[in-house]
């Protein structure tokens, strides 16, 4: 331990740093030491872990459907002020357009009608065609086979563990 | 020598001798410390059940956000290995496997793979006495690569055969991956009037998945990476081809299907990697690790305990072998190319 | 993808979910998720060309919180500047009454007590506890130190939990 008398100059914020993983060793066994001997810490971590926790289990919030596909396909004719040298305002093919003060800010991706069909075409795919894989039964897949090449404790001890892939 | 020789024991010896697997070696008939590495090795592919042994298993990885753990129930009777506990458990028994939700629903069963390479063409093996795992004494089998650098360290029940312990390191010698027993007890010695183990119920068969070539259409170099060779196709099923990949040491599977990525459906917190101009997504997870990647109109996800950089290898060689097909990116490239955003 | 910089194209299709979650996590309501988004992407559009390849996500993160902060200064700027004419949109009269009105579940009680955070707290919050950015690269994407970081993160964590538990039993 350092010559510092106990309890002085270790800030609260530590404890989130502690938290997080972003403290070194020595510093991870300051906090640990304070939170042996201070209950106003051990409630402030509890505080701190809760709140990080419920963050952390937030769902992914998604946009609403085809907003990607939208702005994939969408192409608006640009402000005099906004437009880049080379684009001229072209005859572009659009979905659904949307006008209003703020996004006239939004300056077509692509220069050409031609640019705009190739991509939508080829690009834009429907999304329920993409693949996820299952990681679940590839890790099964994974862990079987290799268990009957090699220490069957070691390869199948991490099956059920492998979590955090949607299936 | 184990105090018996089951049954199961014999079938799995005969089918390792007919697979061209007489190279692995019988063990000896005397429990001595076998200063052979590759045959400590192949007789540790077996320890597990020909003891008996109650135990957990600690898993630790490492991945950006730090080192994690999770903690595995392991025993072994007569034969018949249970890993992990209820939804998550997985039984095997000689070359049957229990695994899958519900608690093992699904059986599998394969002949095994082909011929695995020798260890000791790719890695450097040497033993040591080393130290005690759970109280029990071991031999370490050491596996250095050709830089000299220490790879892998397997901790070998000096007794039983056991494998204890298994660090994986990184190129700067820092384990990124340790599967070992922190607690072991009953050895050879299981508690008395207990029920004979009985096989669990599966709902569903994935036997005949072996396949002996692949589709066309799906790439699969038979080398790979760095000493890395193809021992196993497997139909994965739904048009997903498994290729098994192993070093002698190390196994690679590469799941393989045509299609396109959604790479939004994949979690956050992946390492983002370009890979031989390909984008790579990678997660260190309890069983290695997780890589996805997407060309040429094909989907892999790749799932190793190799050191991270020993799969990186390997995904370079997909890369460079399937026939790639720019045309759309030539497309884009030619129309948007003009315009100059400054 | 060439020379290991991905398209503008590729950017959207496969970065987009991650983009839009934390915009709606900082803007608190679709709407302006969306425009910071389109923003983001604009901005993206821009930047590749000198985009070096490393982490793309953390580069994002970087892009879309400068836009937020950007919206929030200028609304800053002219507080009585009129809504623009859409009719699509929703106007709350502030963040935290709206979600308060159609919180139904706990996540919508975090993401309103989230939203009532001042933003110097509330980005690094969701940097942190969203997009899963380090300390380091946090700093980096706010152009304020490490400690800074750290401290506006805890206080934030601490703010955010006595709004979820006030007015509990």
């Amino acid at each position: 331990m350092t010559g510092r008398p106990f309890g002085s100059e270790l800030p609260e914020d530590a404890l989130s740093a502690y938290l997080d993983g972003e403290l070194t060793a020595d510093a991870r066994a300051e906090v640990e030491a304070r939170l042996a001997g201070s209950a106003e810490w051990r409630s402030i971590l509890d505080e701190v872990r809760a709140a990080r926790a419920a963050l952390r289990a937030l769902p992914v919030v998604d946009p609403p459907a085809g907003f990607f596909e939208r702005l994939l396909a969408e192409a608006e004719p640009v402000d005099a002020g906004v437009a880049p040298a080379g684009v001229g305002v072209a005859d572009i093919e659009q979905a659904r357009a949307r006008r209003s003060p703020r996004r006239a800010r939004w300056v077509a991706a692509l220069g050409g009608a031609a640019a705009a069909a190739v991509v939508a075409a080829v690009l834009v795919a429907p999304r329920a065609d993409r693949v996820r894989p299952s990681v679940a039964s590839l890790t099964d897949a994974h862990a079987v086979r290799s268990s009957t090449g090699e220490d069957s404790v070691s390869s199948l001890a991490a099956v059920g563990k492998v979590t955090g892939f949607r299936k | 020598m184990s105090r018996r020789v089951s049954r199961i024991g014999v079938v799995q010896l005969a089918l390792f001798v007919s697979l061209g697997g007489a190279v692995l070696l019988f063990p000896a008939p005397h429990a001595e410390a076998n200063d052979n590495a590759a045959a400590l090795l192949a007789r540790a592919r077996t320890a597990a059940s020909t003891h008996d042994f109650v135990g957990v298993v600690r898993i630790r990885w490492h991945t950006p956000k730090g080192t994690q753990v999770a903690d595995v129930p392991v025993s072994s009777d007569q034969g018949l290995v249970e890993v992990g506990l209820g939804s998550e458990k997985v039984v095997g028994h000689g070359l049957d496997r229990w695994a899958g939700a519900d608690g093992a629903a699904t059986l599998w069963h394969d002949a095994g793979p082909d011929q695995l390479p020798k260890p000791g063409t790719k890695w450097d093996l040497s033993t040591t006495a080393g130290p005690a795992v759970v109280g029990r004494p071991t031999t370490v089998v050491v596996a250095r690569d050709h830089d000299g650098n220490v790879r892998a360290r397997l901790y070998v029940d000096q007794s039983t055969g056991l494998l204890l312990r298994r660090e994986v390191l990184d190129r700067h010698g820092h384990a990124v991956h340790d599967v070992s027993f922190v607690a072991l007890s009953a050895v050879d010695n299981p508690a008395p009037g207990q029920a004979p183990p009985t096989t669990p119920r599966a709902h569903r068969e994935r036997t005949h998945d072996q396949l002996a070539h692949v589709p066309s259409g799906i790439t699969a170099p038979s080398a790979a990476g760095d000493g890395f060779r193809l021992v196993g196709r497997y139909r994965q099923g739904a048009g997903v081809v498994q290729l098994f990949y192993s070093d002698g040491l190390f196994n690679v599977s590469v799941f393989e299907q045509r299609g396109e990525l959604d790479w939004e459906a994949l979690p956050v917190g992946g390492t983002d990697t370009t890979v031989s101009d390909h984008r790579t997504l990678s997660y260190e997870t309890a069983a290695g690790t997780v890589m996805f990647w997407n060309f040429d109109g094909a989907v892999y996800t790749c799932i190793s305990d190799a050191p991270p950089d020993a799969v990186t290898g390997l995904v370079t060689t997909f890369a460079d072998a399937s026939d790639h097909s720019d045309a759309i990116h030539d497309v884009i490239k030619f129309v948007l190319g003009p315009f100059s955003w400054g | 993808m060439a020379d290991g910089i991905p398209t503008w194209e590729e950017v959207a299709r496969d970065h987009g979910r991650f983009l839009y979650n934390v915009a709606y996590r900082l803007a608190g309501n679709p709407d302006d998720a969306q425009d910071l988004v389109q923003e983001a992407l604009i901005r993206v559009r821009k930047g590749l060309e000198r985009y070096e390849p490393g982490s793309l996500e953390g580069w994002l993160a970087r892009i879309v919180t400068n836009v937020f902060l950007d919206e929030v200064r200028r609304k800053r700027r002219r507080p009585a500047d009129a809504l623009p004419d859409d009719p699509d949109r929703v106007v709350p009269p502030s963040p935290a009454a709206d979600a308060a009105e159609v919180a139904t579940g706990l996540s919508d009680e975090i993401q309103a007590a989230l939203a009532a955070l001042p933003e110097e707290f509330r980005v690094p919050v969701v940097l942190c506890d969203v997009a899963d950015r380090s300390y380091e690269q946090i700093a980096e994407a706010l152009g304020v130190p490490v400690g800074t970081v750290r401290s506006r993160l805890h206080r934030g964590r601490r703010m955010l939990r006595a709004l979820l538990t006030e007015g509990a039993a």
